[in-house]
């Protein structure tokens, strides 16, 4: 069964077939390619110092959620986010390479192809996977939701509505895969939340 | 949380009641608020644990704050001055949630 498990030695394993690691590397990479640094052209002195040229909410709703603004008033969300969306799209970024580099890592890029010849697609393949690598998968796997659930407009009576869809209906095929993703950060909060509660309260 | 004893009146210094509502004036001028709004695709499970994690809530108190924003569309997190609001704002938004601070009203 893939996903993850604590091993009794307290190691974090990771369990996905060639199939379902080559559609999360897949999934990283469409990541990373949305979060290419806009359209506007950077100034190279501004990106050394961090801010960007850019300073309104993208228009595709995908990005605009994955870089939301921080204020409801239109001038103090601009000024936030020429200060901010650069460090912003590089720490989305970092997410997505973490699940990306893990993968090629410790399955090897042929592992991920599946066009290679000879490959059983269903064979499962484990690996250990850090505390610290598996914060940044939590965040990743959540990144890829919010771009999949924002494109399908999902809404909380999501899964009726997609389940009535037909088989042919590609929608359905990308609600399942969305589905998917949320069952895998469920089992990851599992082992990662603290089970009691912290000491420090604020 | 720790107590604090209350102060007998002798050790309270009389100041004058313009200022102290001058004093609370400058104060709550000062004091900004993190909201996070409802949405439909952050798992509840995840919205907690992001607050567990970001703060350093309690799961008790995580999981209200989560209950909250299902319920009420939207919950105040945490207060302080613009700054750290803006850096509150800001790691949230790298975990997904959907995140804006504003002078507290």
């Amino acid at each position: 069964m893939s996903g993850f498990s604590r091993k009794r030695n307290g190691e974090i394993l990771a369990t996905f077939s060639h199939y379902e690691g080559a559609i999360l590397k897949s999934l990283t990479e469409q990541i990373l390619e949305l979060l290419g640094e806009g359209d506007a052209p950077a100034d190279p002195l501004l990106a050394v110092v961090g801010i960007s040229s850019n300073d309104s909410l993208p228009e595709d709703p995908v990005l605009a959620r994955l870089l939301p603004d921080a204020y409801q008033e239109e001038r103090d969300a601009a000024e936030f986010r020429r200060y901010t969306e650069h460090s912003a799209r590089e720490k989305k970024r970092a997410h997505a390479h973490a699940i990306r580099d893990v993968l090629i890592e410790n399955l090897g890029d042929h592992a991920l192809d599946l066009t290679a010849p000879g490959l059983n697609k269903r064979e499962e393949l484990h690996f250990i996977i850090s505390e610290e690598k598996a914060h940044m998968w939590l965040m990743g796997l959540n990144d890829m939701r919010l771009a999949l659930g924002t494109r399908l407009n999902v809404t909380p009576d999501a899964q009726e509505r997609f389940a009535a869809l037909s088989d042919e209906n590609p929608d359905k095929g990308i609600f399942n895969l969305f589905a998917w993703l949320g069952w895998l950060q469920e089992i990851l909060l599992e082992i990662l939340t603290p089970d009691s509660d912290p000491t420090t309260t604020r | 949380m720790k107590s604090t004893p209350i102060a007998s009146a002798a050790d309270t210094e009389v100041t004058p009641s313009d200022s102290v509502e001058e004093f609370l004036r400058t104060l709550h001028d000062k004091l900004w608020v993190t909201i996070v709004w409802d949405d439909p695709i952050n798992l509840m499970t995840y919205v907690t644990h992001v607050f567990m994690v970001v703060f350093g809530y309690s799961r008790t108190k995580a999981h209200e704050l989560m209950l909250q924003v299902h319920n009420d569309g939207k919950a105040v997190v945490s207060s302080g001055t613009r700054e750290e609001m803006e850096h509150d704002v800001a790691m949230l938004h790298e975990y997904g949630l959907w995140a804006t601070l504003q002078k507290s009203e």
